[in-house]
């Protein structure tokens, strides 16, 4: 066997591996994950009325949400089936295209709204990493929830 | 594709939940299945032939369309 041949398999092997990898957790980090939501959101509101001056609260409290939005995502069901590793496909596949889609036109939308209230304020700014990252999961959640509840 | 899944559940009485947990699916999955809004996977196809004790071909119908 040449050297060529030896790569491309240990490089299909390698591809194989990704393909194959479990990434689900098991079903009971979803609590933990709506606990750290939870606790995101109490850190998140309390800065805004209480702290306002302390950013680590927001940043933290940020990073949380993101973290716990994950690891709802990743929970396996309590009856993981086919049915339910398709409908996670397809909300994955809405999720990601949203999620480019909102990239590239909320920006657009947010000038053109401030352009209309007040020309000389409009600025063009992109969105932050946060909200793309956590407007994706959002929509993965609420579409997977949506493909279960009428599957 | 038709299938003739509820029939052959009655033929058995078993419900869909007893015939979810002899294949290790849910309750809506079988549910989906009998309604014709999800093709099961070759697999679940065979555990279902297995379960009734008939070819697969006996339980599901390719129609015109497929």
């Amino acid at each position: 066997m040449n050297m060529i041949t030896k790569l491309c398999k240990a490089e299909y092997r390698r591809l194989k591996k990704i393909q194959n990898y479990q990434y689900l957790l098991p079903n009971h980090y979803k609590k933990v994950g709506i606990a750290l939501l939870i606790a995101s959101l109490t850190a998140l509101i309390a800065r805004k009325y209480l702290f306002e001056d302390v950013d680590i609260v927001q940043e933290i409290g940020r990073k949380g949400m993101l973290l716990a939005l994950l690891l709802i995502t990743l929970s396996k069901e309590k009856i993981e089936d086919e049915l339910i590793t398709k409908l996670r496909g397809q909300a994955f596949a809405a999720a990601f295209i949203a999620g480019v889609i909102y990239t590239l036109v909320q920006p657009l939308i947010n000038y053109m709204v401030a352009f209309l209230i007040k020309p000389e304020k409009a600025i063009y700014s992109d969105l932050g990493d946060f909200i793309v990252m956590w407007f994706m999961l959002v929509i993965y959640l609420t579409f997977f929830y949506m493909f279960k509840r009428y599957r | 594709m038709k299938n003739r899944i509820k029939i052959e559940r009655a033929i058995l009485d078993i419900t869909q939940e007893d015939l979810s947990n002899k294949i290790g699916v849910s309750r809506q999955t079988i549910n989906s299945i009998e309604k014709n809004r999800y093709v099961p996977s070759t697999v679940l196809a065979l555990k279902l032939s297995s379960v009734f004790k008939k070819n697969v071909n006996e339980i599901f119908e390719l129609e015109e369309n497929d």
